[in-house]
């Protein structure tokens, strides 16, 4: 044996019980991500080699077990809708967005019976809504679009999933959901009345970091960043290459995965650049999600959107 | 100038006359393939396609033609192809060199159902290799490529061979057999390791029954979905068509009117096996790939300027300017220090050549007074060597003759003043002891303590012999060695002072040599030296030991006669003066003989007198004993001889002569 893989392997020995202790200094940079066409280019990253020594990219289900990863520390970061983000950060994990991996627009939608024509008319309507962060924020958002009170509807909480029956059962006359429920709602003659395309740069995937657990890895992070902004430009470029990849590892078809890139604003470095600093589209969606959560009972306090984001690990100069 | 131009235009004249008629001149458009496969395999293929845009653009005449890589370029230069369909990187290549030439539209191929405008390329080995199993394993192998210019065909696997840390040029043993099919077979008889071949040629030739799909497999597959061919490298935009410039605008908008109109079920797309033709690809990809294995046209690596170093690494240029910046003042600041230092040794050098070879000698002793330190003249002073005097006290060269206070003296000013000098008398090693001059100084550091004494040691023995020296010949006669007159006139004033203390007498005798100027006269002056060296000699031994016999000068004699307890004790004495000088003297065997006449006088008499005085009367006595006939002593008479001189022939009454 080499005396170097020797010394690597007493090393790897050393630090075992650490590493799984999750994410604290000298282990790797674990990151948390779970499925979503967003997310996608860190994992073509990860496939052709790009991704920073030290960075493991954790697989989950869905962005609960990312959350619950960065509780306990397994995690240093993770990606995440700002809205979850807001909610961390007030239940005390010190984050930090460092990177927006994309604006999903028009993918949320608010659909009605067809007798309800305009949104006046929902007054007094059966609404069901999933008591997420994001369907409060519809719902909020098409109230005030449609200047009717908290009290003028009725709302029922029932997610998408339980939706349909509910609709069939003539339990309720409007849904805030998405797909694939809108599309079945549509086909029993519900119409399309609102959706989030209305208020663009308010549901937005970041890269949300653990600030408390970036001593000595800012290099790191930054190479991360830019692996992801490689993976991007692959995404953009040999786009039939990374969908079909995607495609394979997610178990779908290269038309579906085409598909769902469709309603989604994926920033490249420049268009990151825009959504940070004082007057960027990150504080401004922030602020308005505070509004919209702390009204709908999802923060006790408005976040004081300090320490919210960091642009430094942006790349600075052209990606490749 | 206008000749010039008049020439220029006929030479362009003269390029239609040859070019035009080739390819415009009937309307025949040709459409050049890129044989990437067997020429027979491209036009069955192709063939439709050229059919179908003939038939689609009447006035044209569309013919086809299957060329290698080299054709292809020869004919672009010729302007013998108007459309091109070749691989991706040769169509970069060919658009570097006329920058009118663009891509229509990129083919879009059709198989098992599957769209697909990608291509990549596939890395073969036969199934039984266990051996090789992932693209690391090549290196060192042979591998049978169609060519380094083809996209799928090498490549598309040389750049995965770059990201996997091996170089395709030197780590693979290239084999370049022209054609995929040639690979293919290389591989499948063992002729080579492993080969590469584009995506889809595999799935052909298993379609035509040309190859087992269970002999071979494929190395670094890729997962992509819905993508029909077995792939090893990641994805690249397929062929594009490409218009060359000599081809009108309208005709191009026709032909890409065409190609979009195909469509999959179309029998022109059934027949080439492809869906159709969609707008241009971006190919960027192609061109980063042709970058990284700096492929034509970026195989021109650019003159590498000192700018271009200076913008890549100037943080690390900086860093190294730094580093050798203080390096230089590094190097400055200790040839500086060399020098200091070098100064300093050659002043130390100096310090101790002075230290060793002066003649005092030096002794360094610590604040204790024990000794640290001593040069060669200190041994040579004190008879003390070097290992014998250190680590001993100052006290080793004590002499005991100085007493206690002497020393506590000395240590008082040396340590109010921080020196002392002085003479001491020290005990030499062998027991003499002698005289020193002696210099202490306290040396102090900057807070003022005492670092160490520092003695310099002269041995002035000679010194003091030297002054004794001086001494007697400024009191003694050079020549007979007798009391001069300045210690004469002392011991006078001593005897006399003796002589008043004691209440005796002194006698004070002149005397002056009879008939010694004859004697210088007949012999020399030396000869009387020697007879008055020898009468001095006789006149000292004829003396008691307490008295005194001086020379005035010439042949003046003085004695001084103490302890009288009368005038007359002296009698005997002036008698024996008068006759030891009267005595004849033999010197170098010649007989001389002199007398004296010898004047006497007392102290005290009845006046006070000095010792002047007292000589200038018994020189008075002396001359009456001349006047009186000489060779005879004459007492001093006051009256007589202290005032005018009474008449001749006066006689002593008290001291009667012997003749």
């Amino acid at each position: 044996m080499q005396r170097r893989e020797c010394l690597a392997m007493l090393a790897g020995v050393a630090s075992l019980p650490f590493w799984l202790s999750g994410c604290s200094l000298g282990d790797d940079m674990v990151i948390g991500l779970h499925p979503w066409p967003g997310y996608e280019p860190l994992y073509l990253a990860r496939d052709f080699g790009w991704l920073p020594e030290g960075v493991v990219l954790r697989r989950g289900d869905n962005a609960g077990e990312s959350l619950a990863g960065l509780h306990s520390g397994e995690l240093c970061g993770a990606a995440l809708t700002l809205d979850e983000v807001l909610k961390a950060r007030a239940e005390g994990l010190p984050l930090t967005v460092v990177l927006v991996f994309n604006d999903s627009v028009g993918a949320d939608r608010v659909v009605a019976r067809p007798e309800i024509t305009s949104l006046a008319g929902l007054a007094g309507a059966r609404i069901a809504v999933e008591r997420s962060a994001v369907g409060s924020l519809v719902l909020y958002k098409l109230l005030e679009a449609a200047g009717l009170g908290a009290d003028q509807v009725e709302v029922l909480d029932l997610p998408p999933d339980r939706q349909l029956a509910a609709w069939r059962r003539g339990e309720i006359e409007a849904a805030v959901t998405y797909e694939p429920t809108a599309s079945q709602l549509m086909r029993e003659g519900a119409h399309s009345l609102y959706d989030s395309s209305r208020f663009p740069d308010m549901i937005l995937d970041v890269l949300a970091v653990r600030r408390d657990r970036l001593r000595g890895r800012s290099d790191t992070l930054e190479s991360l960043v830019a692996a992801h902004f490689r993976g991007l430009a692959h995404l953009r470029v040999s786009r039939e290459d990374a969908m079909r990849r995607i495609a394979a590892w997610r178990g779908l078809s290269f038309d579906e995965v085409r598909a769902s890139y469709a309603g989604m604003e994926l920033p490249g470095v420049v268009g990151n650049r825009r959504y940070f600093g004082p007057g960027g589209r990150l504080l401004g969606a922030a602020g308005a999600l505070n509004e919209v959560m702390v009204a709908s009972g999802l923060l006790a306090a408005p976040d004081r959107l300090e320490d919210l984001m960091e642009a430094r690990y942006l790349p600075r100069g052209p990606v490749s | 100038m206008r000749r010039n131009l008049c020439r220029g235009l006929g030479v362009l004249t003269l390029w239609l006359a040859v070019l035009v008629p080739q390819a415009q001149a009937e309307h025949d458009l040709v459409l050049g393939i890129f044989a990437y496969r067997e020429p027979a395999v491209m036009i069955e293929r192709y063939q439709p396609l050229a059919d179908y845009l003939d038939a689609q653009l009447p006035e044209v005449r569309v013919t086809l033609q299957v060329l290698g890589l080299d054709e292809v370029e020869r004919a672009i230069s010729h302007r013998q192809i108007d459309l091109l369909m070749t691989n991706p990187s040769h169509y970069l290549e060919v658009r570097s060199r006329n920058s009118l030439t663009g891509a229509l539209a990129t083919q879009i191929r059709l198989e098992h159902g599957q769209e697909v405008s990608a291509l990549g390329g596939v890395v073969i080995t036969r199934a039984d290799r266990d051996d090789i199993a992932g693209l690391r394993d090549l290196k060192g192998r042979s591998v049978a490529i169609p060519g380094k210019r083809f996209l799928g065909g090498y490549q598309t696997q040389a750049y995965e061979i770059q990201q996997v840390g091996l170089s395709p040029a030197r780590d693979l043993a290239l084999l370049e057999l022209g054609s995929h099919d040639a690979v293919v077979d290389a591989v499948m008889e063992g002729l080579v390791d492993a080969g590469f071949v584009r995506t889809g040629v595999l799935e052909s030739l298993s379609r035509d029954g040309q190859l087992d799909r269970t002999r071979f497999k494929v190395l670094n597959a890729q997962r992509l979905a819905g993508f029909p061919f077995a792939v090893s490298t990641r994805l690249y935009p397929e062929w594009p068509l490409i218009a060359l410039p000599q081809v009108e605008r309208a005709t191009v908008q026709r032909i890409a009117m065409a190609l979009f109109a195909l469509t999959p079920e179309h029998p022109v797309a059934r027949a080439a096996g492809i869906a159709g033709f969609a707008p241009p690809m971006d190919y960027l990809p192609v061109e980063n790939l042709a970058r990284s294995l700096r492929l034509p046209p970026f195989d021109q690596s650019p003159p590498i300027t000192w700018e271009d170093i200076w913008d890549q690494h100037r943080p690390y240029l900086l860093a190294l300017l730094g580093a050798l910046l203080v390096v230089v003042l590094l190097l400055v600041l200790l040839s500086r220090r060399n020098r200091k230092l070098k100064r300093q040794r050659e002043q130390m050098r100096l310090a101790a050549s002075v230290f060793s070879h002066t003649h005092e000698g030096i002794m360094i002793t610590s604040p204790a007074g024990r000794i640290i330190e001593v040069n060669r003249a200190f041994s040579e002073i004190t008879g003390y060597s070097r290992q014998e005097a250190i680590g001993q006290r100052t006290s080793l060269l004590s002499s005991g003759r100085h007493d206690a206070q002497f020393y506590a003296s000395l240590w008082e000013k040396l340590l109010d003043r921080g020196y002392w000098d002085g003479e001491i008398w020290n005990r030499h090693r062998g027991g003499r002891v002698y005289p020193q001059r002696l210099t202490i100084s306290a040396v102090r550091d900057d807070s003022g303590e005492v670092q160490r004494y520092v003695g310099l040691i002269a041995d002035i023995t000679s010194l003091k012999a030297h002054q004794q020296e001086l001494e007697h010949i400024a009191h003694y006669d050079a020549l007979t060695g007798l009391p001069n007159r300045t210690l004469l006139a002392d011991r006078i004033r001593q005897a006399m002072a003796a002589a008043r203390r004691h209440q005796q007498r002194l006698a004070l005798v002149f005397i002056d040599l009879d008939g010694f100027k004859s004697v210088n006269d007949a012999h020399g002056h030396a000869m009387g030296d020697r007879l008055l060296m020898e009468l001095g000699r006789r006149m000292k031994a004829a003396l008691r030991e307490s008295d005194t016999l001086g020379r005035l000068g010439g042949d003046e004699f003085v004695a001084v006669l103490g302890d009288l307890d009368s005038e007359e004790a002296c009698l005997p004495v002036l008698e024996r003066l008068r006759e030891v000088a009267a005595a004849p003297v033999e010197i170098d065997g010649q007989g001389l003989e002199v007398s004296a006449s010898l004047g006497v006088t007392f102290y005290p008499a009845g006046e006070e007198l000095d010792a002047d005085q007292l000589l200038r009367q018994a020189d008075q006595a002396m001359y009456r004993a001349k006047r009186r006939g000489k060779n005879r002593y004459e007492k001093f008479e006051p009256v007589g001889d202290g005032i005018p001189a009474p008449a001749d022939g006066q006689e002593s009454s008290s001291c009667p002569s012997s003749t």
